[in-house]
């Protein structure tokens, strides 16, 4: 997910204006933005707000985007602004309905999910973004650190503690989550 | 036991995105264009009234030139009360 090599022409071509190209684009990008939203907000429909108002952001401002390998880090931070605004708003108190997400998804999964929707809640929303950009799009603390437009370091420094928070809380929630998803073997 | 937190994450963000609604993408960015169109519109009333102010001021600046004058001017006498 870190990567968009693969997506390449298909951003040169939506650069250069190509209709087709930048519906493919976008069907490309929508799960991912979807995906980072409901990690910060922890709500589908926030999370589906957010990853809209970022696809209509990419739309509108493709054409200016100096070079198509940029185009990851672009995408990401639209994603991002757009969740904390959105989480800035009006925050999610609210616990999220794992069921709500994916009525399709076997019962244990979802708790599973709850559970780990449960611990991200617990740090705030600027970390449940670093969490999101480091673990499920596979992006390093320099490239996290020029999304959210701070020092590397305290990309690392916010990493570190919400690994810890994190580990812990999943680690006293250990009867609710099977071993095999969440624990390493070794 | 460490905890695999990638794993955990990839698990739970595992789910279904909600159908991809172009039209509403498109609905949006037709609000921003008119939006920034308003926004340039009103920019460009700014920079009018801006120039407008500066018109007033040059002018000010050369009528100011005048205004010694009118004030060495003697002051007209009382006009008569009317009894």
């Amino acid at each position: 997910m870190g990567s968009w090599e693969s997506h390449q022409p298909t951003i040169d071509a939506a650069r250069a204006g190509e209709g087709a190209a930048l519906e493919a684009l976008i069907s490309a990008i929508w799960p991912h933005a979807f995906r980072i939203a409901l990690s910060i907000l922890r709500h589908p429909m926030a999370a589906e707000d957010a990853a809209q108002e970022a696809c209509a952001r990419v739309v509108a401002a493709i054409g200016g985007l100096r070079s198509s390998a940029a185009f990851g880090v672009w995408f990401y931070r639209l994603v991002v602004r757009e969740s904390m605004r959105i989480e800035r708003r009006a925050p999610a108190h609210e616990v999220l309905d794992p069921n709500a997400l994916a009525s399709a998804t076997p019962l244990t999964d979802a708790l599973v999910r709850a559970d780990i929707f449960r611990a991200l809640g617990v740090l705030p929303a600027r970390q449940r973004a670093v969490v999101a950009l480091h673990y499920y799009a596979d992006l390093n603390s320099r490239e996290i650190a020029e999304i959210l437009g701070t020092p590397e370091g305290t990309v690392r420094y916010h990493l570190s503690l919400a690994r810890r928070r994190l580990e812990s809380l999943l680690s006293a929630h250990r009867p609710a989550v099977p071993a095999e998803v969440l624990f390493d073997a070794g | 036991m460490p905890v695999d937190l990638r794993g955990a994450l990839r698990t739970a963000l595992d789910v279904d995105a909600p159908p991809l609604q172009l039209e509403r993408i498109g609905e949006r960015v037709a609000r921003r264009v008119r939006s920034l169109q308003r926004r340039r519109s009103r920019s460009m009333l700014s920079v009018a009234a801006l120039v407008a102010l500066i018109a007033v001021f040059a002018g000010g600046q050369e009528t100011a030139v005048f205004y010694p004058a009118i004030a060495a001017a003697p002051a007209p006498a009382p006009s008569p009360l009317a009894t």
